[in-house]
């Protein structure tokens, strides 16, 4: 009860953070603050976005079951923030003088089709529900894993949901900068903390590796059944192309938000050193082969080593980190998820954006808490987020050109398709092996998007000549 | 007026950052790496995907080098002075409301 109770305080502190601030008045302002973040600002708003409860409860799971191919994170993140360093100051600068607030909006200007910037906002919107359901759930599984109190689960996931509403609503993108702040410094210091329990508590660094390499030597190298090469690679290639292109709506704002793109660089260029804490949920993952049953949840694994290794109030600091991991991009979800709908999907008058879109960031809270604390599985819609929303990048690129030539009804053609493509994989359970759909999915959504283009172009050429003849003819 | 903005996406610094990128993809592919050996008592993996995490900010300091040295550092001085401009005019308008 103690410690449950003191999680409870360390979640409504860091709620109170991001209230400490003005408040936001105009959409504009809620959105990207007045597009002046500096640089430290910019930093931990977007390192803080990098690293979620999947860094905190997944990857430790993975490295449990599939050893060192967890490293497939740091290979991703890295190679996003080289696609990002290239393209994310040509994002800032054209939100800049076109007045962007979302993602849809950038395509439906680029493009200058109102219905393209429709169909990216409900894409959008509707593949980061399950994302941000799933860091209401991961917070309440840490609460749970962390105090052994299904009760402190629940407590945990309505606390927590009710301060990221009020902080998001109350300052908008000012308020989840300053509680990432917070959250990174914490989120690097419990995996310290729990590094140092599976050091201390299990096994020298050395010396777990010494062992897991006499008795299974398969979670050494990336050759096992279903976390093999293959996955490697596509997973790495799919989701660096997807995040090094910022197809996720909710990663717009912070650089929408960015003062300058040498800001946005400057964060980019050291952004991968902080991935190297991932290291740590790795190693314990590899570490608690040797302590935990075979059959734990991977899920279960960094906390439940956390508690075997720990002192109990060392716990509590690593269960507040774990939801500060929830809270943040939680905010930033819900953030991203009712800019797009109330600025790219409903008609409203200026004056009431605001209030309208506040509905929306309850809404979006209240209906993922509700999947969450049901126990409601929309899991499934969440392996389509990474390869739904990657199904964006050829429309990013060629949006990014300094003309864009390819017309709007190809580029959608291609993202129905791609789309389609990725669900189809996913809920016909098409056997792919360790291929990611995601990637497979951006064949037919290229080819679409080409031959369309192809057709567009002739029939356009056809009709300029027509018109000439025409011209000619009256002449 | 404002110093012409150099190309941020020429061959040169492409080709610097894509030497990052050909070295984690290549971490399946290579048997002194992707194997159950340890180096320094640490799996080859880890060891190797560490090294690139390392080498992508080295390879990221070098292209903004090659980039601030093209023109780049007067085009984001420029563009600081244009954003400093830009909110000191959004901020009198903001008291003047």
């Amino acid at each position: 009860m103690i410690l449950t109770t003191a999680i409870v305080i360390g979640i409504i502190a860091l709620g109170v953070l991001g209230m400490s601030g003005r408040r936001s008045t105009t959409m504009s302002d809620w959105t990207v603050s007045g597009r002046g973040f500096a640089r430290w600002t910019s930093w931990f708003l977007q390192a803080g976005d990098s690293l979620t409860t999947f860094s905190f409860l997944g990857l430790a799971g993975i490295a449990f079951g599939g050893g060192v191919v967890g490293v497939f994170a740091l290979a991703y993140l890295s190679l996003s923030a080289i696609g990002l360093y290239f393209v994310g100051p040509r994002m800032r600068q054209l939100g800049a003088e076109r007045g962007y607030l979302t993602q849809a909006d950038f395509f439906a200007d680029r493009f200058q089709n109102k219905a393209l910037g429709k169909v990216t906002a409900l894409v959008g919107a509707v593949f980061l529900l399950p994302y941000l359901q799933l860091q209401i759930t991961g917070l309440g599984l840490i609460v749970e894993l962390a105090t052994g109190s299904a009760a402190g689960r629940g407590l945990s996931m309505v606390v927590a949901s009710a301060l990221v509403v009020i902080f998001v609503v109350w300052s908008g993108i000012r308020g989840v900068a300053r509680v990432a702040v917070v959250k990174d410094v914490l989120m690097v210091a419990a995996l310290l903390i729990v590094l140092g329990g599976a050091v201390f508590g299990i096994a020298g660094i050395p010396e777990a590796f010494a062992h897991i390499h006499s008795v299974g030597p398969q979670l050494l190298d990336l050759n096992q059944p279903g976390w093999d090469k293959t996955f490697f690679l596509t997973a790495v290639i799919v989701t660096s192309i997807g995040a090094g292109l910022n197809t996720f709506p909710h990663l717009w704002p912070p650089v929408l938000a960015a003062k300058t793109g040498e800001v946005l660089r400057s964060n980019y260029k050291w952004l991968a050193l902080y991935q190297l804490a991932l290291f740590a949920p790795i190693f314990v993952g590899l570490a608690a082969t040797q302590k935990l049953p075979s059959d734990t949840t991977g899920n279960h694994v960094l906390l439940e080593t956390a508690t075997a290794t720990l002192p109990s109030w060392l716990v509590a600091v690593v269960a507040i980190a774990g939801a500060s991991a929830a809270m943040v991009p939680a905010a930033a979800i819900a953030m991203g998820i009712s800019s797009l709908v109330s600025t790219n999907l409903v008609t409203v008058r200026e004056s009431l954006r605001l209030k309208v879109n506040t509905l929306f960031v309850v809404a979006a809270i209240l209906c993922s808490l509700a999947f969450g604390l049901a126990g409601s599985d929309i899991t499934s819609l969440l392996l389509l987020t990474y390869g739904g929303l990657t199904q964006m990048a050829p429309a990013t690129a060629i949006a990014l050109r300094k003309k864009v030539t390819v017309g709007a009804v190809p580029v959608l053609l291609g993202l129905v398709v791609g789309v389609a493509g990725v669900a189809w994989i996913t809920f016909f359970e098409v056997p792919i092996g360790s291929w990611d759909s995601g990637l497979i999915a951006l064949g037919p959504n290229l080819l679409v998007l080409v031959v369309a283009e192809a057709v567009r172009r002739r029939t356009r050429g056809a009709a300029a000549v027509s018109v000439r003849d025409a011209v000619g003819a009256e002449a | 007026m404002n110093p012409p903005v150099p190309n941020l996406m020429s061959p040169r610094r492409l080709a610097i950052a894509a030497v990052p990128v050909v070295g984690f993809l290549s971490t399946p592919l290579l048997p002194f790496v992707n194997g159950p050996h340890l180096w320094f008592g640490v799996p080859s993996v880890l060891v190797w995907t560490a090294i690139w995490v390392v080498g992508t900010v080295v390879a990221l300091q070098f292209v903004e080098a090659s980039y601030r040295k093209d023109g780049g550092a007067e085009a984001d001085a420029a563009e600081l002075a244009e954003a400093d401009a830009a909110e000191h005019t959004h901020g009198a308008q903001g008291g003047h409301r």
